[in-house]
């Protein structure tokens, strides 16, 4: 009940966050991370689920197993790297077909929920824009003109007390995004990042766009580049795969 | 019992009109003359209530079989010999176990069947003057008839009985007219319906018109039958049906003064031809 | 048995009866024919089987989707058999069955067939008495069908006792337990109750193991009810205060975590204390619960499970006298 009535407040779930608080975080296992997120108290978890019907059906069997052949709103266990598990809600409209709804990071005991590109461009955007605006106000300050000379810049005696007001403003409007995550959860979600991104290399799934791999690393350059340069050449990974 | 009438097995299978009666009893009508054979149905509508109320399970029992239990069997014995011949099987059987399976069916405490035979054995002398055949006291005839008796009835096990649609009209008359002495009237009427059980009524009405049919009689039986002339008219029943019906019961009554059961019970008695101890169909 | 009937193969036996498939060859369908026992000498005195007479003329009257039909008596000589619609399975079948996931629209979906079912019987004034899973059959089609009648009675008849030793305990309502000698449709409505809850956790809510612990184990779940909730109660013949271990009964919602709140409402209603304020089937048909999605889902998509010699076993455990299953002599 308690779940249902947080899901009717207009509350935006990216700004939320859930530990769950019996459990010690260094416990999470990817056996057991589905365990930690579906409890009551937790505002990502839907008491209606599927998930919960399993549980509270009292059944003996796999909960992947189970899921499968059920419709509705369902958590998977959709990718583990201790100490990040990332949950997918999804809704399951039969046996082959699921439709994506949302994505859970766990890490560390935190859970939180991965936000879409739009909030996430949007946010980029908004954060960037800011301080684009600011730097034009600022510099707006020292723009002079005159009949003779036209445009010219002074920086002598500009005064201080706006700066410093400014800066304040920033501040306080700073902190909350501040506070969504540790300097720790930071690094390490970009260093679990970039070694995902090693190992999933994301220029193969954008291929036929991607003419220069500036980004990708070098193992994936040798590969890419015969399909390139010389379709019938040294026969090197995929593209003689294809040809064969 | 107040389940819905009209769609019972009731209405649907076991309310006929006369000439259907007539031509279902066209075998016992060789035997019997149409006098003798409804003084023949009077007797053993006696004869049923007698091993009911009275005799030897009375006091250990401490507990008289209901009239409903009563009219139930008696109405499971006619309807019996609706669809069977008297030739066929034996009465004093069908009639013991019509009884037994009222007692079941209406929920009341058992009964057993060595105790009905006992009474059969003890009141049919008593009473009639008529010797009890030894041949029928063995239990296991009345359990094997019971399954008979079960597949002629096809299974209808439940009457509608005009006990309960008479109360209802009572209350409803005491409600409306005032009557001096009601509670006399009252018993007089419930006297009137079961006396029903003595002749075809119940086969051939549904139970409100032999309720209101009871209703006039017992009125009329009283001298008071103008009393409720008003009543009456503001009711909207088939008003030809409860005429027939109280024709018919007149009739009983009227059969019934005149019928010298000790003497005559034998006589029919001995027109019944050879009893298959056995049911045989 | 009978010309018409050829017996396929025996399916169990019960406390009274063996119960055959069987093939009509009239019509060529197939049916249960259920053959009442003798039984004993004691018994045999009694004639034809007092529950088999009550199945007898209380079926023969009453016809309804969610009611198992009669089709045929069969007497004998030595024996009455009776032969009804062949359902497939049952709800006990459902319940146990680990590889079904009973989905909301399922539950409601058989919670609704049996209070139509229900409704139906008692707007004969028949009371069932003696509901739980086993007694609700289900065909391949989804169809959920009240069965077993043998304890079944008329009720509405005014100073009327009847016996409080009805229904399996583990759905025997408070007012039961107590010993009421006079009751209503409220008793079924509970043992649907329990049912409902059955479908819900897939284990039975209230499985006591003796009248007492019965109570108890209510009240655990539903609290100890007050002399305000029932004001009856105490003029019960077998009333008995009972202290249950928990001050504090824990919300519904918690044991039903997966159930919304008009289902909870729902089950509130049907586990009302005082049987004068508990809900009637018509009434619960019209409870929110029905209204609101996910609505029932088609009888055909009900899960059917895989049928098993799972039957044969039942039917032993239960002639042994299993725990809870336990049949009074009645009256």
């Amino acid at each position: 009940m308690m779940n249902r009535m947080t899901t009717g407040k207009v509350e935006n779930p990216l700004h939320l966050s859930f530990r769950n608080p019996h459990w010690p975080p260094n416990m999470i296992t990817p056996d057991n991370v589905l365990d930690y997120f579906c409890i009551q108290a937790n505002h990502f978890y839907d008491m209606g689920s599927c998930n919960q019907q399993i549980r509270m059906q009292n059944i003996n069997r796999p909960v992947e197993e189970c899921l499968r052949t059920m419709a509705g709103i369902q958590y998977i266990l959709w990718h583990a790297q201790p100490p990040l598990y990332i949950i997918c809600k999804q809704r399951r409209n039969n046996i082959n077909n699921v439709t994506p709804l949302a994505y859970y990071y766990v890490i560390n005991g935190n859970i939180h929920q991965a936000p879409d590109m739009y909030s996430v461009v949007q946010s980029r955007l908004l954060g960037s824009l800011e301080p684009l605006r600011n730097a034009f106000q600022e510099v707006t300050n020292y723009l002079r003109y005159n009949t003779a000379k036209g445009y010219y810049w002074e920086f002598k005696g500009r005064p201080q007390v706006k700066r410093e007001k400014k800066e304040t403003e920033d501040d306080e409007e700073e902190k909350p995004i501040e506070e969504r995550s540790t300097n720790f959860q930071k690094t390490r979600t970009f260093m679990l990042l970039d070694q995902l991104l090693a190992e999933l290399p994301a220029d193969e799934a954008i291929e036929p766009l991607e003419l220069k791999p500036a980004t990708a690393t070098t193992s994936v350059k040798e590969k890419k580049a015969p399909v390139f340069a010389e379709p019938t050449g040294r026969g090197s990974g995929k593209s003689a795969a294809n040809h064969e | 019992m107040a389940a819905n009438f009209w769609q019972s097995s009731h209405a649907e299978q076991w309310i006929f009109d006369k000439t259907e009666l007539m031509r279902s009893r066209s075998e016992d009508y060789k035997l019997f003359t149409e006098e003798e054979y409804a003084k023949f149905h009077i007797f053993w509508a006696n004869f049923m209530t007698s091993v009911a109320t009275e005799g030897v399970h009375v006091p250990a029992n401490n507990s008289r079989i209901r009239q409903q239990v009563i009219a139930t069997a008696v109405t499971y014995f006619k309807r019996f010999y609706c669809r069977r011949s008297f030739k066929d099987m034996n009465p004093f059987l069908v009639s013991c176990t019509s009884l037994f399976l009222a007692c079941k069916v209406e929920e009341h405490t058992p009964l057993s069947v060595s105790s009905f035979l006992k009474n059969t054995a003890q009141i049919l002398p008593k009473k009639w003057g008529v010797p009890f055949d030894s041949s029928l006291s063995k239990n296991g005839n009345v359990y094997d008839a019971e399954f008979v008796l079960v597949e002629i009835l096809d299974c209808c096990l439940i009457v509608y009985h005009p006990n309960r649609p008479l109360n209802q009209f009572l209350t409803d008359i005491n409600k409306n007219v005032q009557l001096r002495e009601f509670d006399q009237i009252e018993a007089q009427c419930h006297k009137v319906v079961n006396d029903t059980l003595r002749c075809d009524v119940g086969l051939l009405f549904p139970p409100h018109i032999i309720a209101i049919a009871s209703l006039v009689v017992g009125t009329e039986l009283m001298g008071r039958g103008d009393e409720i002339q008003q009543w009456l008219s503001e009711l909207s029943v088939d008003i030809d049906k409860v005429v027939d019906c109280v024709d018919q019961i007149y009739k009983m009554y009227k059969l019934w003064r005149d019928f010298d059961e000790k003497e005559q019970v034998k006589v029919l008695l001995a027109k019944l031809p050879k009893i298959n101890m056995m049911p045989n169909y | 048995m009978n010309k018409r009937y050829e017996t396929i193969r025996h399916l169990g036996e019960g406390q009274f009866a063996n119960v055959y498939m069987a093939k009509d060859t009239e019509t060529g369908e197939t049916v249960a024919i259920k053959k009442i026992k003798l039984g004993s000498r004691d018994e045999a005195k009694d004639g034809i089987n007092r529950t088999a007479i009550r199945e007898i003329k209380l079926l023969k009257e009453i016809q309804h989707e969610n009611i198992i039909g009669l089709r045929d008596v069969i007497g004998h000589r030595t024996s009455i058999q009776l032969v009804f619609d062949f359902m497939e399975t049952d709800l006990e079948h459902v319940v146990q069955d680990q590889k079904i996931i009973l989905m909301p629209a399922h539950i409601k979906n058989i919670t609704m067939q049996t209070l139509l079912g229900l409704e139906f019987l008692h707007a004969h004034w028949i009371l069932h008495r003696d509901l739980k899973p086993n007694n609700l059959l289900m065909n391949t089609m989804g169809r959920v069908k009240l069965a077993d009648f043998g304890l079944a009675r008329f009720f509405g008849s005014p100073n009327r006792n009847y016996t409080h030793q009805v229904v399996t305990r583990w759905y025997r309502s408070p007012e039961l337990l107590y010993g009421a000698k006079s009751y209503g449709v409220g008793i079924d409505i509970w043992s649907v109750g329990c049912i409902l809850a059955e479908l819900l956790l897939r284990l039975p809510i209230f499985p006591g193991d003796s009248d007492i612990d019965q109570l108890v184990k209510i009240f655990n779940v539903l609290g100890c009810p007050t002399t305000e909730d029932w004001p009856t109660m105490t003029s019960l013949q077998s009333y008995i205060a009972v202290k249950t271990p928990n001050e504090e009964p824990p919300e519904l919602q918690f044991i039903f975590s997966a159930a919304g709140p008009e289902l909870i409402e729902l089950m509130k209603s049907m586990w009302t204390f005082d049987p004068a304020k508990r809900c009637t089937t018509t009434q619960a048909l019209q409870m929110d619960y029905f209204k609101v999605q996910p609505y029932c889902c088609l009888d055909e998509e009900l899960p059917h499970p895989n049928r098993q010699p799972a039957k044969r076993r039942k039917f032993e455990e239960k002639s042994e006298g299993g725990p809870g299953v336990r049949r009074l002599i009645f009256e």
